[in-house]
């Protein structure tokens, strides 16, 4: 598509976007490593009780 | 005090922004970073820099404002403002009302010698949101429509002697339709302004004026004055947003003083108050957009495809404009919906629904900036034109007031001066959304640390606009 072929005209604009991708990505790599977290403590619960 | 996790985890992107920023080469539209506007640093650098006040501020929120505080308004009596004001203010109102249709009707076809489309696009849809953020909300005493239904009602009253009380009882506001008539409105306004190609012919304006006075009219009469324009009158709704930010408020025949913000947490929240935020927001994304390099590419391939299905060339340039105005206003609702799914990460208690409506508000602020950093050169400049519109409104070279001689003077401010003031206000109003955001967390988690988490989420949406309306403001600049 032409529009690809143009990109160099407004590829530059995703930088204006970085520091809420930036942000977004944190988040969600803290979001998964929380709920891994909670995961591991609701299993290690589990085999204390068992 | 150890900051909460997730603050430090912030902490990682904005220390690893410049090494990003080194790797990114050089494009073609390098030139175009510095545009009308003479800046020292690329415009990218101040969506930067916006993001990192936003952050700054999130931490100190979270570290220095322990407890709600904006969930009470306080209010300090000022003045008496009683029914003259209405009836000034409203007379006022029909006054120009009468004006714009006839100069529409009766005036030049060129827009700009015209007194309607100055008129409507300028001093209305821009100058009244500025008066609404300064003196509260002076449209519902402004809007012709409520000054002659009151002025309708009172003379019914007069007539059949028993007062108002005589007039029958208006129906009660479905609440399934809350401000669903707004939205409708306030995104027709939007397709007028920036798809259709008619959008500055006096005459067609002034037949839409008509049209949508005869409606208020009809509406009011089955619903009532004030329920209709609190939600039915689209403009109403609109200014009546705005208005909740500023210290000023009248109630009752008196004018209050209250803190600037203090109006929005008790906004009621109806069926489309979510949808009508994301439709304003979105419009003034779609007229910022639509002046840049991405749509500027985008279009001709979205107008082809209305030109194969058989669309004139002009009907299929409207269409594309349409889907390209809907997709901003998906655009912006779909990044506050991933900020409430994500504030739902940390409280399943709430539906989305729930949170969306508790945090609504927050987009005020928001919608508040866009309009003013996007219109502001607009009212600045095209503003003085009624100056010599009010004493030649019809463009027939008539001089009523002396004015008819005056000129623009673009001089009044420079491009870069509007630059610095758009970056202030698009800052000024996301910082304004956070706190409100913030404040209304602690109130719902009543907890400092659950707030802060949920906050993050908020803070991204809101970085995001930053970085949108900044990117937007960059493309017209170029």
């Amino acid at each position: 598509m032409t529009v690809f072929a143009h990109i160099g005209h407004w590829y530059v604009s995703i930088i204006y976007a970085a520091p809420a991708i930036l942000l977004a990505g944190a988040l969600a790599v803290s979001t998964i490593r929380q709920r891994r977290r909670d995961a591991a403590r609701r299993a290690a619960a589990r085999n204390a009780s068992t | 005090m150890t900051a909460p996790r997730p603050l430090r985890l912030l902490a990682a992107p904005a220390l690893a922004a410049p090494a990003l920023l080194a790797l990114l080469p050089a494009t073609a539209s390098a030139h175009g970073l510095v545009g009308k506007a003479d800046l020292p640093l690329p415009t990218w650098l101040f969506a930067w820099a916006a993001a990192i006040v936003l952050v700054i501020s999130f931490a100190a929120l979270g570290l220095l404002w322990p407890q709600p505080r904006l969930q009470t308004p306080r209010e300090r009596r000022l003045v008496p403002l009683g029914a003259w004001a209405d009836v000034l203010l409203g007379a006022l109102g029909i006054a120009v009302f009468a004006l714009t249709v006839y100069a529409g009707f009766a005036g030049t076809a060129v827009p700009t010698a015209n007194f309607a489309p100055t008129t409507v696009y300028v001093v209305f849809w821009v100058g009244l949101v500025v008066a609404s953020l300064v003196f509260g909300d002076v449209f519902r005493l402004l809007s012709p429509w409520r000054a002659l239904a009151r002025a309708v009602a009172w003379i019914a009253g007069r007539l059949r002697r028993g007062g108002p009380e005589a007039v029958p009882e208006p129906l009660a506001w479905p609440r399934r339709l809350g401000q669903w008539p707004a939205v409708v409105t306030i995104a027709a306004f939007a397709w007028l302004e920036l798809v259709s190609v008619d959008r500055d012919d006096p005459r067609l304006l002034a037949v839409l004026a008509l049209v949508y006075g005869a409606i208020q009219l009809i509406g009011m009469s089955v619903w009532g004055i004030e329920a209709w324009s609190r939600n039915g009158d689209g403009f109403g709704a609109f200014f009546g947003l705005f208005a909740r930010v500023s210290p000023l408020t009248r109630r009752a025949g008196v004018l209050y003083l209250r803190r600037p913000l203090d109006g929005l947490p008790s906004l009621p929240v109806l069926p489309g108050t979510v949808a009508l935020l994301c439709v304003m927001i979105g419009s003034t994304t779609f007229d910022g957009a639509s002046g840049g390099p991405l749509w500027t590419d985008l279009e001709p391939h979205v107008q082809s495809v209305f030109d194969d299905l058989g669309l004139s060339p002009t009907a299929a340039g409207e269409a594309a404009f349409t889907v390209g105005l809907l997709a901003c206003f998906l655009l912006v609702a779909l990044v506050y919906r991933l900020g409430i799914a994500g504030m739902r990460t940390v409280d399943r208690e709430r539906s989305a629904g729930e949170l969306a409506a508790a945090f609504v508000h927050t987009l005020v602020p928001i919608a508040l900036a866009y309009a003013l950093a996007h219109y502001a050169s607009l009212l600045i400049y095209q503003g003085q034109a009624y100056g010599y519109l009010l004493s030649d409104p019809l463009g027939d070279g008539s001089n009523l007031f002396g004015t008819a001689g005056w000129t623009i003077d673009y001089t009044v401010i420079s491009a870069t001066g509007i630059w610095y003031l758009q970056v202030v206000v698009i800052v000024l109003g996301h910082i304004g959304a956070l706190v409100l955001a913030h404040d209304r967390a602690l109130a719902l988690y009543r907890g400092g640390r659950a707030a802060v988490r949920s906050q993050i989420w908020m803070l991204t949406v809101m970085v995001a606009f930053t970085c949108l309306a900044l990117w937007l403001i960059s493309a017209a600049n170029q």
